[in-house]
């Protein structure tokens, strides 16, 4: 679906550097990492909209730029801080993708702006940012597209507005051959949705992980200097040190639960990943 | 069908699920041939990945509790309850041989073993 | 590319007021100076189009709109589409109507340099507004509009218009018109050319 080799992208103060990534169909991946990683970026260079150093993006085998009208068609796109022009409302809206998309499915469209409680009638500038956010989502997934990419998609949104749209989108995903590509830093748009995730810091993928391994296998450990010596390090991918204890991020918790009776251990989770990755030492 | 999810309990989620559809196996409110929902229904509902269903109905599909079919779902087996039963306590019991092996290799006596057992017991039944 | 018109359309619903005070103008031209007002509201059509490609490439829309399904190429054919071809319609239909009430002849010219103006400022205004957004394009519209209403003056200077017009149509009528209007072709496709080239290296 999604394929990238050897990406780079410089700006002054800041590269992206991606080795290699891709997304495989009926998946939903999340891309994960702090404000000024790289995510946004990343989506941009995926999209075409900004020009890259050196390196190959492929949708459907072809780079943004080749894509035909067809192809082009089976993209669903979601950014945070862009969509139609602000005076337009959902009417006009609708008009302009259903005269852009042919497979534009106008009944799906009207339903989920039911469901998602959308005026179509007030201009998109007296939009609060959740029901913005919401209009998006609906935009992209109304069109039979294959390939969805939502930057942020639950900004901004409260927690049943939340829990609608993960309901959205696994709806999306019951056709086959669908994907989902996925960035924000929230805990549950990836433990509650995505199949697997990458994290992103400082323009490079450190990670990459299915939800299941994190909840399952993976563990924080909170142990004293003393016990933090003791350990096999054989599992361990990070360590934070504070100075009211520390934590430590392992991969197989289970080994850890067996060798060190006694050893305080949680399951594995986004937030506190993301903190060791972030402060600690890797 | 439903299913209740622990998310904070250390018990893997593709464990809870498939206890959960083997129990039900068992005393009948899952029937032969019925169809369970699909991977995305389940994940949908339960807010948990897809990946995770999909490797609780893969664990069962190899045990022999659930069918798949390419395309159309999974189904459960024609399995009469005695036999899921059957299963459920072949797995019990080989649980508690790994539990005896282990206590062989910290050399606890038969005895040790019993008042180890008994002492877990009483948490239990309380 | 349908989309896209549908877009400009409500786009140009949106400038209702700008656009009643430049009508307003040219229905006052039409009692005042009717050659002008045969020049004015297809200039400032043309000029007006030209700032819905600045609008479309902010980054609040622009990074959306060209995730659409449409190639950047049709997205510029289409604004020079827009800009050109209301602006002529508008001054055959001014010319008409005024040469209904004044007289044909006076008409032509002004019909003609309204044309060749619009065709010109489209095509100098949109590969720039495309490379600059809006910075210092506000400059050049201006001094389109400064520029046109310089040549309608000095069209008229001429003293007598009429001599003027028979002459051009009377001397070597086609030949002219065909040399214009091969010219204007030229230039608007080298434009499109430009603006492609730039539209391709746009970010957002």
């Amino acid at each position: 679906m999604l394929n990238i080799q050897n990406l780079k992208k410089e700006y002054p103060g800041f590269s992206l550097s991606i080795d290699q990534f891709h997304l495989e169909p009926n998946s939903i991946t999340g891309i994960v990492g702090l404000n000024g990683a790289g995510k946004s970026t990343l989506f941009k260079a995926i999209c075409g909209l900004i020009q890259i150093n050196s390196g190959t993006i492929e949708l459907f085998g072809q780079t943004f730029d080749e894509l035909s009208k067809e192809q082009k068609e089976n993209l669903g796109v979601l950014f945070n801080h862009a969509t139609f022009s602000r005076y337009l409302n959902i009417a006009h809206c609708k008009k302009v993708l259903k005269a852009a998309y042919s497979h534009f499915d106008e009944a799906l469209f009207d339903q989920l702006c039911k469901q998602l409680n959308l005026p179509y009638d007030k201009p998109l500038s007296s939009f609060s940012t959740g029901m913005e956010v919401r209009f998006k989502l609906a935009t992209a997934l109304t069109h039979e597209a294959k390939l969805l990419i939502l930057d942020e998609p639950t900004a901004g949104l409260d927690i049943i507005a939340r829990n609608k749209t993960y309901e959205c989108l696994q709806d999306f995903m019951e056709k086959p051959d669908r994907s989902i590509l996925i960035s924000s830093h929230i805990a549950s748009d990836l433990e509650n949705l995505c199949d697997d995730f990458w994290v992103i810091h400082n323009g490079q993928f450190i990670l990459h992980e299915t939800v299941d391994a994190l909840k399952n296998q993976y563990g924080i450990l909170s142990v004293d200097a003393k016990t933090l010596d003791t350990l096999d390090p054989v599992a361990i991918v990070g360590i934070d040190r504070q100075p009211h204890g520390i934590k430590v991020l392992v991969s197989d918790r289970q080994f850890y639960e067996e060798n060190y009776p006694g050893i305080v251990v949680s399951a594995g989770n986004i937030d506190d990943l993301l903190t060791i990755l972030e402060q600690g030492e890797r | 069908m439903e299913l209740q999810i622990s998310t904070t309990s250390m018990v893997p989620i593709y464990e809870q699920i498939a206890n959960q559809i083997r129990k039900q196996i068992a005393n009948g409110s899952l029937a032969s041939g019925e169809l369970l929902p699909s991977v995305r229904t389940c994940a949908k509902n339960h807010h948990i990945s897809a990946l995770t269903v999909k490797k609780a109905y893969d664990l069962l599909e190899s045990e022999g509790f659930v069918q798949s079919v390419h395309g159309k779902g999974t189904y459960v087996s024609s399995i009469s309850p005695n036999l899921v039963e059957e299963e459920m306590q072949k797995q019990l019991e080989n649980a508690f041989d790994l539990a005896f092996t282990k206590a062989k290799t910290m050399n606890y006596t038969r005895d040790q073993i019993l008042e180890l057992v008994n002492t877990l017991l009483e948490d239990y039944d309380a | 590319m349908k989309a896209l018109f549908i877009l400009d359309w409500q786009w140009l619903k949106s400038m209702k007021f700008y656009l009643l005070i430049i009508l307003g103008l040219s229905l006052l031209y039409c009692f005042v100076h009717p050659t002008l007002a045969v020049v004015f509201m297809p200039v400032m059509l043309a000029i007006t189009m030209t700032k819905s490609v600045s609008d479309n490439l902010q980054r609040s829309t622009g990074a959306y709109l060209f995730t659409l399904p449409f190639t950047r190429k049709q997205y510029v054919f289409e604004k020079y589409i827009i800009s050109i071809v209301p602006a002529l319609l508008t001054s055959f239909i001014f010319a008409y109507a005024l040469g209904v009430v004044n007289s044909f002849s006076k008409m032509g010219i002004p019909c003609l340099i309204a044309c060749i103006s619009a065709i010109l400022i489209a095509s100098l205004l949109i590969p720039l507004t495309i490379k600059f957004k809006d910075n210092g394009i506000l400059v050049f519209r201006l001094l389109s509009i400064a520029i046109v209403v310089m040549i309608i003056v000095i069209a008229e200077s001429f003293t007598s218009p009429d001599v003027l017009n028979s002459a051009l149509f009377m001397s070597h009528s086609p030949w002219i018109f065909l040399m214009i209007g091969v010219a204007l072709i030229v230039i608007i496709f080298i434009s499109m050319f430009i603006s492609n080239r730039l539209i391709q290296r746009r970010e957002f």
